[in-house]
């Protein structure tokens, strides 16, 4: 029988099996070059493995005793296998889950499905063959309900769990717990007996490893579900969950005992639809008053029209006492936000310095190829540049001699170090200006291929104009200027380009920030593609400054040549936003240093094109500020 | 049953990581595990190191582990509470699989989305009708968060 042809023909599993068969032989491999330390630390694991990888059952990791055969070739222990067919009621391959009518169980542990056929006893129900009366025994005994606790001549089956349960209280005042025996797929021998005291702390707080009892619902009093997934599916059924709080806050449902408490819910905290029809529909609620009002003039237009008076009785509700309504929703917006901040603030300082650590050692070890040996080389360094004996540029030194292999970023490592100091500390400044000048070169580099369409195919196409420009300086300015004005017209990172704002927030907005209607103060439309964007801007700059010949020419070609050498911007120097609002999202991360320059750049376009003096007063009256801000920075 | 496969699991790890992800226990519940993964080189994910929590339940290998994304990252069959959309995690799981193996279809899973299949339908979409937008967001998503 060969394995690949009886695989199920799904696709995802396939490829995990291949990947199976990839990391098993890249594994030997690397077994033999051996990493010592490692293996010193696991070593007794080791050995007891090493011996008895093939004795232990794939699934359970027990030690096989009998074994199941599968017709694909497949071995488990009987246990595992009996507990598939017979709890879990699936006559699928517990490895490759292949369908299999019987499966053959013997005592020869090393056994293969096709030399199997001496078989004694056969079992109908699970379509098991036995190779010896102790197998069949062993296995179909799993099902026995007997009392351990009575003596071993007076036991009896009492073929369930309930005559079982019943049992063990009236003879021996002891239980099972009724809810693991009806959901574990535990064989009845497995089930712990308790006393009473020992169940109720069982079913309240869990009484073995990774089990933390069994979760009670909120509303029914005293009913406990076997886990979280069965709970879960109780709340969903049972009891109702508010729509809307989970649109703005996804990762803590909220729940209600019944539709009169979602109601009031609905009432207090959303905008809900008062006409009697949605009222008996239910669950006509809108997340902010602009939605029910469109919803109203949609659906009740002909209420309005009809009978002004009656309605605008029940919408005066809204409209008469706006200051409650407004209030109330902001003190939930507060509530959202306070509660959002109070779980973070305290933990998130110490979590994400916890988690910005064990980024650092993942990429170390992760270019590394997990060799234990560099891996030490890699933490004395940085202890060394903790402890002031080695330079910023030295561990950058150090680190491009120890990463060598090809997926190695030395750089991201240096970002990463940097992070695990205090931002305002000697240490962090150091490595971060060297991460910050090498994103600005990187920034330089990709800029250009970000104005077309297709990065991959322009790239190549417009740096080597860029670079047939720069050997050529004699061309003429006209065209010179305009390449080399290309990146920085180009470059502005979103968030400190007004104009660019809009199209990102847009995108962040429709998936982690609930839907709020803030006006959008900025009054050019932003086309999702920004090299669209540019280039009409451009060449309408290049127009305007042509008809002022020579200044203009002679300034261009000046901020032109200056430009790709400026120095690197003060992180103080950001112009605050003018009339954007100040998104609060982690997405302030690095952007101020990082996106400067390409500032600086973008300010210097503005200067150009608003100092000839044929600019609109207004215009000019605009940029004033930044011109002057500018200027300064030339001068430096 | 689950203590002791999840204890093998654990020293095969240890024995053999795997190149691009790792996993182990946070703290001393051996029922809790952190993993990361290396955002691969072939994706808009490159360079970014993403976290993932893990949890077993008692029923495991019976059941399968419960994986989520710690670090946010933008991907059609990902959503915001890091949850992921992949079948052999729900009704293809067998029991034979390991964290290890999951881990690495989770890999597999970053390089080749299966937008027919989104558990972010605006992701999807745009996954569908403009590719260069999706990666350009990812690779955003991954410096900021992963990186």
């Amino acid at each position: 029988m060969s394995e690949t042809s009886k695989i199920p023909q799904k696709g995802r599993f396939r490829r995990t099996q291949g990947s199976q068969f990839g990391t098993g032989s890249a594994s030997n491999s690397r077994k033999q070059t051996g990493n010592q330390k490692l293996n010193k630390s696991t070593q007794k694991g080791d050995e007891d493995h090493e011996e008895d990888d093939s004795d232990l059952c794939v699934i359970c990791a027990e030690k096989l005793k009998y074994i199941a055969l599968s017709p694909c070739s497949h071995k488990t222990c009987h246990k595992c296998a009996f507990r598939q067919r017979s709890l879990y009621e699936k006559k699928t391959c517990l490895i490759c889950r292949t369908e299999n009518e019987t499966l053959t169980f013997t005592e020869r542990i090393h056994a293969e499905y096709d030399d199997t056929k001496d078989f004694t006893d056969h079992n109908e129900k699970y379509g098991i063959n036995f190779t010896s009366h102790e197998v069949a025994k062993a296995t179909l005994g799993l099902l026995r309900y007997d009392c351990n606790l009575c003596p071993a001549t007076e036991r009896e089956d009492f073929g369930t769990f309930k005559k079982y349960n019943e049992h063990l209280r009236t003879v021996h005042s002891k239980n099972i717990c009724m809810i693991c025996a009806a959901h574990k797929h535990a064989f009845p021998c497995e089930l712990k007996i308790y006393t009473p005291n020992q169940l109720r702390n069982h079913q309240s707080r869990g009484d073995s490893k990774g089990f933390k009892g069994h979760p009670m619902c909120a509303f029914c009093s005293g009913k406990r579900f076997y886990s979280d997934d069965e709970l879960y599916l109780h709340m969903r059924h049972q009891h109702e969950r508010c729509h809307i709080c989970d649109k703005i806050t996804p990762a803590s449902p909220q729940y209600f005992k019944d539709y009169d408490q979602l109601f009031d819910h609905f009432k207090n905290c959303h905008y809900i639809c008062t006409v009697q029809n949605c009222l008996d529909n239910k669950f006509v609620v809108f997340a902010d008053e602009l939605e029910l009002q469109a919803h109203i003039l949609k659906e009740h237009g002909d209420i309005i029209r009809g009978k002004p008076r009656l309605f605008q009785s029940e919408l005066s509700t809204f409209i008469s006492a706006p200051s409650r309504v407004i209030r109330e929703s902001d003190s939930i917006n507060n509530n959202y936000n306070s509660s959002n901040s109070r779980r973070k603030s305290p933990a998130e300082s110490n979590e994400s310095l916890r988690e910005k650590k064990l980024r650092l050692e993942e990429r170390a070890k992760y270019y590394l190829a997990n060799s234990q040996e560099s891996y030490e080389t890699f933490s004395r360094l940085t202890e060394d540049y903790d402890k002031g004996r080695l330079t910023a540029r030295g561990l950058l030194d150090a680190f491009t001699s120890l990463f060598t292999s090809p997926q190695a970023d030395v750089y991201l490592l240096i970002h990463n170090v940097a992070e695990t100091y205090h931002s305002g500390s000697a240490r962090y400044r150091d490595l971060n200006s060297i991460y910050q000048t090498y994103e600005q070169q990187m920034t330089r580099k990709n800029e250009l291929p970000s104005l077309s369409r297709d990065p991959s195919a322009s790239a190549r196409i417009v740096n080597t104009v860029w670079s047939a420009n720069n050997n050529s300086v004699s061309t003429s300015h006209g065209r010179n200027v305009n390449t080399m004005n290309l990146p920085t017209l180009k470059s502005p990172p979103a968030s400190h380009d007004p104009f660019a704002l809009p199209s990102r927030s847009q995108s962040y907005k429709s998936l982690n920030t609930p839907k709020r209607n803030s006006p959008s103060p900025v009054v050019r439309k932003a086309p999702s593609n920004n090299s669209v964007d540019f280039t009409p801007r451009y060449l309408e700059n290049r127009q305007k400054s042509a008809s002022s010949a020579s200044l203009s020419n002679g300034n261009n070609k000046l901020a032109a040549l200056d430009l790709p050498s400026l120095p690197k911007p003060k992180p103080k120097f950001i112009p605050p936003p003018i009339n954007k609002p100040n998104i609060p999202d982690p997405k302030k991360w690095g952007q101020n240093s990082s996106n400067n320059p390409n500032q600086t750049g973008e300010l210097a376009n503005l200067n150009l094109n608003s100092s000839p003096s044929t600019a609109s007063p207004s215009s000019q009256s605009k940029k004033k500020g930044k011109q002057k801000q500018l200027l300064f920075h030339i001068g430096i | 049953m689950s203590l002791k496969r999840i204890t093998k699991e654990l020293n095969d790890l240890g024995r053999d990581p795997p190149t691009s992800c790792s996993a182990g226990p946070v703290g001393d519940d051996i029922y809790h595990w952190q993993a990361s993964i290396m955002g691969p080189p072939d994706s808009p994910y490159a360079g970014g190191v993403f976290f993932l929590s893990i949890h077993f339940p008692t029923d495991y290998p019976f059941k399968p582990p419960k994986i989520a994304f710690t670090t946010k990252i933008y991907h059609p069959n990902i959503n915001a509470n890091g949850n992921i959309c992949l079948d052999i995690l729900k009704d293809q799981w067998s029991p034979a699989l390991t964290i290890s193996k999951v881990l690495l279809s989770i890999c597999s899973l970053l390089t080749d989305a299966n937008p027919d299949d989104p558990l972010v339908p605006e992701i999807a979409h745009i996954y569908k009708t403009d590719r260069a937008k999706y990666e350009a967001t990812a690779r955003e998503w991954t410096k900021k968060y992963a990186v």
